[in-house]
């Protein structure tokens, strides 16, 4: 099971192979399998609901396409990630003009009631316990919400990947294109950026 | 110089950099070891947060998966009509090419004789000159009858022919002038 990397039950793509290529079949495991994480990387690295429902359509897209070329050098996980931040970067730099947004406008249907976004932020979704909607909604991590948003979004985009993703720091290189000495000196840039942040506002408050 | 580790190092050891001296510190020191777990919780807590801000209903992950089908099949039939358009367009193509070749190779058939040759170098005259082919004819025909080289006498012939063939009947002479090309003819021979 050392070289094979699992989609989902039943349904393999062999990393071994040079130039494996995605099937059909195993393309719909994927979706299934990634498109939660997809999303969540999205959101942490844009804080925008719409924007991450989006993008983690087109990311998933994109894959399609490139699903014959995707080589198993790198594992799934990362080709997925690595999509997903470059369309964060061009949505990025497109929001303000809306582009994105008139791109989409026919995507298909809307977002039904209860899953529209900010309502879960703001903890109004239902079967959200108080315990998590008290998380949220807490101070400290409020402040850190907005010292990562802070961030320029490179060291941004290391951050979420290390911290809420996990990711190991050669995985980050591969998803980013650096080196490992280079992912090393985004995170810790981004880490003290972070914590500086703050205790800046600690020593606001006291 | 103070004893413990500073804020730098700290985040070092967090992010996988951290020296060896710094680990030995951290656990040999209860509160440097406090302040990292500190660190480390307030980042475990920032993961759990945003996870839980992403968190959407199984309902809301199938109706995007359905969606994400959909938009796939849509792309997949967008690309089987331009594969369709490309194959008509070069079927047209090809019938063109096929229906220019033809048109091309239609003059070249009649004139398959030598005398049609002559002819369509007449053309070519006539086109960058535009003159009456049956002048230009004549014309060339008198200038082979002029000539007493033996030789000459065979494309006389052929052009005798051609005039046969589209001259215009009332020219008398013409024909006449066909019968006097072959009288040269015997006289070369030496009879």
């Amino acid at each position: 099971m050392d070289s094979m990397s699992t989609l989902s039950a039943g349904v393999e793509v062999d990393r071994e192979r040079p130039a494996a290529g995605i099937g059909e079949e195993e393309f719909d495991a994927l979706v299934v399998n990634y498109q939660r994480r997809i999303y969540r990387v999205l959101w942490a690295v844009l804080r925008d609901h719409d924007g991450a429902e989006t993008l983690t359509q087109e990311c998933f897209l994109r894959a399609y396409k490139k699903r014959h070329s995707y080589r198993a050098e790198a594992g799934v996980y990362t080709w997925l990630v690595r999509i997903a931040l470059n369309l964060a970067a061009d949505y990025r730099r497109n929001r303000r003009a809306g582009f994105w947004r008139r791109l989409f406008a026919h995507a298909g249907p809307g977002i039904a009631a209860g899953d529209k976004p900010g309502e879960e932020i703001e903890g109004v979704a239902d079967g959200r316990t108080g315990a998590e909607q008290a998380l949220i909604a807490s101070e400290e991590v409020a402040g850190m919400w907005r010292a990562v948003a802070a961030l320029p979004p490179r060291q941004r985009s290391v951050f979420v990947l290390r911290f809420v993703e996990e990711m190991k720091l050669q995985e980050i290189g591969q998803t980013l294109g650096l080196s490992v000495a280079s992912v090393k000196t985004h995170l810790h840039r981004a880490t003290m950026a972070v914590r500086q942040h703050l205790q800046s506002k600690e020593g606001c408050r006291s | 110089m103070s004893p413990h580790l500073t804020p730098e190092q700290i985040v070092d050891v967090m992010v996988g950099s951290g020296e060896a001296h710094a680990s030995a510190h951290l656990a040999a020191c209860a509160e440097c070891a406090t302040r990292l777990e500190a660190e480390r919780h307030r980042l475990a807590t920032f993961k759990e947060s945003t996870e839980i801000a992403s968190r959407r209903s199984e309902a809301y992950w199938a109706r995007q998966t359905l969606l994400l089908s959909c938009r796939v099949a849509e792309m997949q039939r967008a690309r089987a009509m331009t594969s369709m358009w490309v194959a008509a367009a070069a079927v047209v193509v090809l019938l063109a090419a096929a229906l220019v070749f033809k048109l091309e190779l239609t003059p070249r058939r009649h004139g398959a004789s030598p005398g049609a040759t002559v002819a369509a170098s007449s053309n070519n005259n006539a086109k960058a000159k535009p003159q009456d082919p049956d002048e230009l004819l004549l014309s060339r025909l008198e200038r082979t009858l002029d000539r007493d080289a033996p030789a000459a006498l065979a494309p006389a012939e052929l052009v005798t022919g051609e005039l046969r063939r589209y001259g215009p009947p009332h020219r008398k002479p013409m024909q006449g002038a066909a019968s006097v090309t072959n009288r040269p003819k015997t006289s070369t021979r030496g009879d």
